[in-house]
């Protein structure tokens, strides 16, 4: 017997393997199933943190709303690996009903044809979709049809140090800004406080550079930005981008520009160096705005992106994510899914979830809500984000980049903007980024068959 | 004899000084790390790090707000399964790739080793198609078979098994012993020593892992920890620092554990010999 006793430990392991290989799917989602009759409607997200949180109050309020459907959130990871799962699950009994995909994948999301239209629902249901904003709205539709609802919003604003400005008593930028504006803002604040300050940064982020030649009004690609076909050729050697870099270098050689570099680390050091008051000026995401609000000792004072000097602000595009709607789903699954994404746009949700996380509120009816009227009240700056959102008018330009495979043009734009900020011609470096991005287009172009 | 302590002294400050330097340079993250994590993160955010509002709230934060304790358990599930599962499958293939003669084994041996030079993020897509189909997705199997066994785990032990003495596989054969008993009674137990660093190597490298277990998991329910920790923080806006900070702290912790067991053993085996 005692020669078999020890074969038993390994034995019992193996067992426990084929055990878990069998049972682990019944062991894992069993805490979480809740028995009731109403249909599952399975949501994916990439809310992680605190703006989960808030996604959560979203979600549970609709769950109690409802009797007859019930979602169930889960986290993905970040939005790129997040894109890859819903790709590829498509089919399975894993995939989501109603998923969230970020901006820049939304012509990979719409070629995939995995997804119903969610213009499709609006005409059945009678929504009206007037009420949401319609540049938001413009960044998902195609050929007049909404593909996704956006959810989680957010442009590119300016933020300043209005505490610095006052001490050095500096006349504020105006509410949308040109170039020299800034810059004057910039120099005054590095020479008044005799260097101690910078003025002002840009962050490598090809997301800036796109909204700089959004907000001039000029496209990044052929096809009007992909909106009335599919993008060929990259016009990025353009006078926007040659006039919202030189007006970086103007800044780099009256010394007042601090340059941060590329990636997560940069964002995050550049809003210490803000929040600490070693640079005064910076452009970032709206949704920064909960993150400089907390307990932050400067008063902090926003203005829209600026624009090119003698011409009017053509707007930003919006940044963020929208909700898709999964084409496998039975027809009740994807009701479900379209009862959900209304809910989500309520004036009071939107509102809600602007004042927790700073991504803008796209229904116009919130700004009127307690709510956002409460926060206006108590931060008057953070009415500028909305302001630009609800004053922007749609076209071509300003309504993001249709174009697949847009993760690599934007490292090829950071390329370019690592390579002017360190003093590289201007003209070359775009010229190059163009080559560059034509190269990539007419590969992902083939690979997908396109011509 | 004066002159040679001199010099020993100055040789031993200067190698004193170059330890404590490289000490420094290894330690001084790490602690930055811990001491933020008693930090609120409004003073994290301002790189203000001498401040005394020192608390433990982040880590009460983490433990309540957060499903972190779910996230433990399913990693240390996956992680012992992992490490329980290697031991066995290598030691047997190495077991056999040094004490059995079979035909081709040089040309198998390649073969495994041919593994070993592909990265895994190499067989990612294959691997996620096998997964798929086999209906395993959102299941702590998806993370555990496709690593069930490892060729460096493998090619560990043989190196290891054939340092084993010749005369205890001679004994063996003539007290009778098969191939199970002499696997059981002499080879594994005479080179503990090597098995228990495959052992913290299998489970550091399964606790550690967070690419394949993010493509493989869809819910809270099967996730581990490494993507836990990826979800405490959002895309765009506000971050609680310090609480992600105090969750990577106790998120260590077990993995410092299984060293210093590991290394207790690794000191204790070296003073047993089978051989005299």
């Amino acid at each position: 017997m005692s020669k078999y006793k020890k074969l038993v430990l390994p034995l019992i392991l193996v067992l426990a393997v084929a055990v878990v290989a069998m049972f682990g799917k019944t062991l894992s989602t069993k805490s979480a199933t809740v028995k009731d009759n109403r249909t599952e409607v399975v949501f994916w997200h990439e809310m992680g943190g605190p703006a989960e949180k808030s996604l959560m109050k979203i979600v549970d309020g609709f769950n109690k709303s409802q009797t007859k459907y019930h979602v169930v959130p889960k986290y993905q990871g970040s939005y790129d690996a997040a894109i890859q799962k819903i790709l590829q699950t498509h089919g399975t009994g894993t995939s989501p009903a109603v998923f969230q995909a970020f901006d820049i994948s939304a012509a990979q999301m719409m070629h995939s044809k995995f997804t119903v239209p969610v213009q499709d629902f609006i005409d059945k249901d009678g929504f009206d979709a007037n009420k949401i904003s319609p540049v938001a709205r413009s960044f998902y539709a195609n050929d007049g049809k909404q593909q996704a609802m956006p959810f989680n919003t957010s442009q590119p604003v300016l933020y300043y140090n209005a505490s610095l400005l006052e001490k050095y008593g500096i006349t504020p930028p105006p509410v949308s800004p040109s170039y020299s504006d800034i810059t004057r803002v910039a120099k005054q604040l590095y020479e008044r406080s005799h260097h101690q300050v910078k003025g002002m940064t840009v962050q490598i982020y090809g997301w800036l550079l796109e909204q700089a030649m959004a907000n001039a009004g000029v496209g990044l690609t052929n096809n009007n930005d992909g909106h009335t076909g599919i993008p060929t050729k990259a016009t990025i050697n353009n006078d926007a981008s040659k006039e919202f870099f030189e007006w970086i270098r103007e800044n780099q050689k009256a010394g007042d520009f601090m340059n941060y570099g590329s990636g997560a680390m940069a964002g995050t050091n550049q809003t210490t160096g803000f929040l600490n008051g070693k640079v005064g000026i910076y452009i970032q995401s709206s949704a920064s705005i909960s993150q400089l609000n907390k307990k932050n000792k400067n008063k902090l004072g926003i203005t829209y992106f600026p624009h090119p000097d003698g011409k009017k602000a053509n707007g930003v595009a919006i940044g963020g994510a929208a909700l898709w709607i999964s084409n496998d789903k039975p027809k009740a699954v994807q009701n479900g899914a379209f009862e959900f994404i209304k809910y989500s746009l309520k004036p009071e949700v939107q509102a809600q979830w602007q004042k927790d996380t700073g991504y803008l509120a796209l229904n116009k009816d919130s700004q009127q809500t307690s709510i956002l009227k409460g926060l206006y009240k108590q931060h008057p700056e953070s009415k500028v984000p909305s302001q630009q959102l609800q004053e922007a008018v749609p076209n071509h330009f300003n309504s993001g980049i249709l174009m697949e495979g847009m993760q690599k043009t934007r490292q090829i734009e950071q390329f370019a903007m690592e390579s002017i900020y360190n003093g590289g011609d201007i003209t070359n470096a775009l010229k190059d980024t163009d080559k560059k991005i034509d190269d990539n287009l007419t590969t992902t172009n083939r690979a997908n068959g396109y011509h | 004899m004066a002159n040679i302590d001199e010099r020993n002294v100055l040789k031993n400050i200067f190698n004193y000084f170059l330890l404590i330097l490289l000490a420094v340079v290894i330690l001084v993250p790490f602690f930055i790390g811990i001491w933020t994590s008693f930090l609120p993160t409004a003073d994290i955010l301002k790189g203000n790090y001498f401040s005394t509002n020192i608390s433990l709230t982040n880590y009460i934060d983490a433990f309540t707000n957060t499903p972190i304790l779910r996230y433990l358990g399913n990693t240390i599930v996956v992680a012992t399964i992992t490490m329980f599962a290697h031991l066995l499958f290598c030691s047997m293939s190495a077991y056999a790739f040094v004490f059995l003669d079979f035909k081709y084994k040089k040309f198998f041996f390649a073969l495994f080793m041919i593994t070993m030079m592909l990265p895994s993020e190499a067989a990612i897509i294959p691997n996620f198609q096998t997964v798929k189909a086999l209906g395993l997705l959102d299941h702590y199997s998806a993370m555990i078979v496709p690593s069930l066994t490892s060729a460096f785990g493998t090619f560990m032990l043989r190196q290891s098994f054939m340092q084993t003495p010749k005369e205890l596989k001679e004994a063996a054969d003539i007290e009778g012993l098969n191939h199970f008993q002499i696997f059981w009674k002499v080879v594994l137990p005479y080179n503990r020593i090597s098995l228990i660093t495959l052992g913290a190597y299998s489970f550091l490298g399964a606790w550690n892992s967070y690419l394949w277990p993010i493509l493989v998991t869809f819910s809270n329910n099967s996730r581990v920890i490494q993507n836990g920790l990826k979800q405490l923080q959002s895309e765009e806006t506000f971050n609680n620092w310090g609480m992600i900070q105090a969750s990577a702290a106790i998120i260590v912790i077990p993995t410092i554990l299984v060293l210093f067991i590991g290394q207790h053993y690794f000191k204790s085996g070296l003073n047993e010999g089978a051989v005299k």
